[in-house]
């Protein structure tokens, strides 16, 4: 891999969904975490991947140079507005935040809004001279239990707590994205401790959703078991909303 | 009737040769049956045994006369004192009959019921400017209904926001009208108007040219709409018919709201209100040598030509280009071998496309006029020279065409490109073969093209310069027809023509086999953002002939626009930073017209929007179904 290059799987224009405005959303290719509900499984891999998918295969992920990003960027500058901009996903984009760095720095210059969308398991230490250049935090809320954590993503709860902390301390605009499935997030004891640590944070949005499975065709390309969750109903989802709220949490659903 | 179909009368024939203008227009307004309207807010009708037989040579259509012209005036007082020609003695002779005819109306009313404000208004408009709100609309209506009895087609409406705005005013001011009341006006206007839909429908059912077009910037920039401008949309919501439509002229400072209730209407499916974006379109209009106060008042061609509202006879929609038809030539008749390279393909193509433009240039200089008094009547110049619209009497008069196959011509060079000239895995000749045989035998490109992703309506720069280039090179051509003829031709990337210029003309390498519908307008159903077309369509520039219409095509489900109003907003006013011409949004899904196409009488006032109109899914041709259905699909998969 060529200095200064940059792995991308996709570069997504015009979405709704991925922060206030109209975004880019562009995402990168490597994560930290194994998460058996990902949905986007041809991110978790660091390298590129080839793939099948209906008989034509490919590649996910290619090496993108700072200033082909930052055209593919700015392309949709004039729809951006005074909101919008771009957000990075993944993977997890922080673990690209060194390669990042002068897109990063010539965007915030030109005053064009920037999102990460992350699971903040990165020590802050690696990213926390750029994290004022990111204008907006998405950041998902998975399991808290430190050893759950550790077993099943693989991720670290203290880091992930210690993070919120900083972005919280520096006045970061943050929303938080809590993924529900049976089989892990919406256990009891995880609940309770979601409750726990969105009190301390009850000036931050709250969205929820439900594990879907939109990702499979893209575990199937990759030659994986296609995972199956037990679906979420919208009565559910209504009831960890009313559940939320009820301790002063403000959320809402985003339904998928 | 079929729509287009039209009843004239023998008393318009003398010794088996079609009486003077003047004497047919008397005996229309004399002898027409007066009927009153379904709707009793208004009195409209058209006669249709009793139509003005234009077959005297090319008939005006496609126009916007100048209603106001009676707004301010009575009818006696657009007449010349002292009429020293025959063209001034036709047109007094034209404001008399119509005088005659408002008294008949008058007259039948008061037999019907003494009391009936409609008496007053028709008997005022002989003589007397208008007074209100309502009056003003009549009239306005009585002037269109004489349009359509003359056999003009796509009658345009225009700014009638704009033209009504003191008689709102005044009466709101008065209290004789509420805001509410003046939306029930509205609607009846909307329905009105919708009355004749069979007759007025031109060569599809739905394409009547009705348009008003609300909105407008000011001199220097600034937006000017008025209470009337929302209340124009909001009854054509509420009414949802296919027709009257509305078109919406934006700029930069157009408020949000008025936005989002274009797209609240929008979103119901009736394909309406069209955006145009003053913000490019008022440049190249000065840029053509309109002046700014003129070029302020421009409406359209009944889609999306612009044209000074009232003060132009132009015809701008003459005869539609086909650009893939010089390639097809190219293949058929050049000795490919001397084509190395892209370069010289598209060079070689430019020459055939020379070709094909002095045929249109001929087919319009054989265009002759017919004398038309009653638009003389009502477009501003012809009173002041003395002159009908037809020997220039019109402040403005230009011909226009339009055109079709842009993108699948792109598309063809770009795959040419890549096998012929960067792959190599086929020669020209090659190519030419499977042209002519339909891709018989070779299926497997057919489908590998199939597959390519369109280049046209992609913000790529190599592909938005090769559509410049080709424009251009149009555009140049077009400008010595001036030189010829003395009349100026514009052009642009819109055209009716994709489904009728494609049948039975042979396939065609972007992936089209032979009779298949070529690209609708500017669009890209490959793209995986609708950003990217309009980023393709604000790269090109339209100054000098080419703003004849260029109009975007949308698809998209009712769902993307309902859950996602305020960020569609943002897109709205992002493409008009980013500087789009016009754009179109068809806003169905395919499911609906999947069962819609299987079971019509489940769906029967489904509208779609095609060209540049909306009509009923249900009176589409199937050709037309299919092609909605397809893009429906294509669309659905892009980013919401």
């Amino acid at each position: 891999m060529s200095k200064g290059s940059i792995l991308i799987t996709n570069i997504q224009r015009m979405c709704f969904h991925d922060g206030p405005g109209i975004r880019t959303t562009v995402f990168l290719k490597g994560c930290n975490l194994h998460c058996p509900w990902c949905a986007n499984p041809e991110n978790i891999s660091v390298l590129p991947q080839n793939y099948e998918r209906n008989g034509k295969r490919g590649t996910y992920g290619r090496e993108y140079s700072d200033s082909e990003l930052l055209e593919e960027i700015l392309k949709d500058r004039n729809f951006f507005g005074e909101e919008g901009g771009v957000t990075f996903s993944g993977g997890e984009p922080l673990l690209q935040i060194e390669r990042l760095r002068s897109v990063l720095t010539t965007l915030h210059q030109r005053g064009i809004s920037i999102a990460m969308e992350t699971a903040l398991q990165i020590p802050y230490q690696a990213w926390k001279d750029q994290a004022d250049d990111i204008d907006h935090y998405l950041i998902d809320l998975k399991i808290l239990k430190k050893d759950i954590c550790n077993m099943i993503i693989g991720g670290d709860a203290d880091c992930y707590r210690a993070n919120v902390r900083f972005l919280h301390e520096k006045g970061k605009d943050m929303i938080f994205r809590i993924p529900l499935n049976h089989e892990y997030t919406l256990k009891e004891d995880n609940l309770c401790l979601i409750e726990e640590f969105l009190e301390e944070y009850k000036d931050v949005p709250v969205e929820i959703f439900a594990t879907h499975m939109l990702g499979n065709e893209k575990y199937k390309s990759l030659g994986l078991e296609e995972p199956v969750w037990e679906k979420v109903t919208d009565t559910v989802l209504d009831q960890i909303k009313e559940r939320f709220e009820k301790r002063g949490i403000r959320a809402k659903i985003a339904r998928i | 009737m079929i729509a287009g179909l039209r009843n004239t009368s023998e008393d318009f024939m003398e010794n088996g040769l079609m009486r003077p203008y003047t004497e047919v227009f008397s005996l229309i307004c004399r002898k027409i049956r007066i009927s009153d309207s379904e709707n009793k807010r208004f009195f409209y009708f058209i006669d249709t045994d009793y139509v003005m037989d234009t077959t005297r040579g090319y008939r005006y259509e496609n126009l916007t006369p100048a209603y106001d012209k009676v707004l301010n005036n009575g009818l006696m007082e657009l007449k010349y004192s002292d009429p020293s020609s025959e063209f001034c003695r036709g047109y007094n002779t034209v404001c008399d009959e119509l005088g005659g005819l408002a008294q008949r109306i008058a007259d039948t009313i008061r037999q019907r019921d003494r009391s009936d404000v409609r008496v007053s208004w028709f008997e005022a408009l002989i003589e007397k400017p208008a007074e209100h709100f309502c009056e003003a609309i009549q009239r306005m209506l009585f002037i269109n209904q004489m349009f359509w009895q003359t056999d003009h087609r796509l009658v345009g409406l225009g700014a009638w926001d704009t033209f009504l705005w003191p008689y709102y005013e005044k009466d709101m001011k008065t209290g004789i009208l509420s805001r509410c009341e003046a939306l029930k006006v509205l609607e009846d206007l909307f329905r009105v108007l919708h009355e004749n839909y069979r007759y007025k429908s031109n060569v599809l059912m739905g394409d009547t040219g009705q348009i008003f077009v609300l909105g407008r910037s000011d001199e220097n920039g600034g937006y000017v709409c008025n209470e009337l401008t929302y209340l124009f949309i909001e009854a054509m919501k509420n009414v949802h018919q296919p027709d009257p439509k509305c078109l919406l002229r934006i700029n930069k400072n157009t408020p949000d709201d008025l936005i989002g209730l274009s797209l609240d209407s929008i979103a119901t499916g009736i394909g309406a209100p069209l955006f145009a974006n003053d913000d490019v379109i008022l440049p190249c209009l000065t840029g053509f040598g309109i002046p700014i106060e003129d070029a302020v008042e421009y409406t359209t061609s009944a889609c999306w030509e612009p044209l000074i509202g009232g003060k132009s006879s132009s015809n701008n929609n003459r005869t539609p280009l086909n650009y893939m038809r010089a390639l097809d030539n190219l293949f058929k008749r050049e000795k490919l071998d001397r084509i190395t390279d892209f370069n010289a393909l598209v060079d070689t193509y430019l020459v055939y496309l020379s070709r094909n433009l002095r045929a249109v240039k001929t087919v319009l200089r054989n265009h002759v006029f017919q004398n038309d008094i009653l638009l003389s009547v009502f477009t501003y110049g012809c009173f002041e020279s003395e002159k009908d619209v037809s020997q220039g009497g019109a402040l403005y008069g230009e011909l226009g065409i339009t055109s079709v196959a842009m993108g699948n011509l792109l598309d063809a060079l770009f795959n040419i490109k890549k096998f012929v000239f960067e792959e190599h895995r086929f020669s020209l000749y090659d190519i030419k073969k499977m042209i002519m045989s339909d891709f018989a035998g070779n299926e497997d490109v057919l489908d590998e093209l199939r597959e390519e992703k369109g280049h046209y309506g992609t913000d790529d720069e190599e592909v938005i310069s090769l559509t410049q280039r080709i424009m251009d090179h149009v555009s140049a051509e077009l400008a010595e027809y001036k030189k010829m003829c003395g009349q100026r031709i514009k052009t642009g990337l819109s055209g009716a023509a994709y489904m009728d210029s494609a049948r039975g003309f042979s396939a065609s390498f972007d992936g089209r086999k032979k009779g298949e519908p070529f690209t609708v307008h500017i669009s890209n159903e490959d793209n995986d953002s609708f950003t990217e077309v309009v980023n393709y369509a604000a790269g090109l520039h339209y100054e000098n002939n080419q703003f004849n219409g260029n109009v975007i095509d949308l698809m998209m489900s009712p769902d993307q626009i309902i859950s996602n109003r305020e960020k569609m907003v943002q897109f709205i006013k992002g493409s008009i930073r980013a500087g789009f011409f016009e754009m179109q949004m068809n806003v169905v899904s395919s499911k609906t017209l999947i069962e819609a196409r299987k079971d019509p009488e489940k769906f029967p006032n489904l509208i779609v929007r095609v060209w540049g109109f909306s009509a009923y899914f249900k009176d589409l041709p199937e050709e037309y179904q299919e092609v909605l259905i397809r893009r429906a699909l294509e669309n659905e998969r892009k980013a919401s």
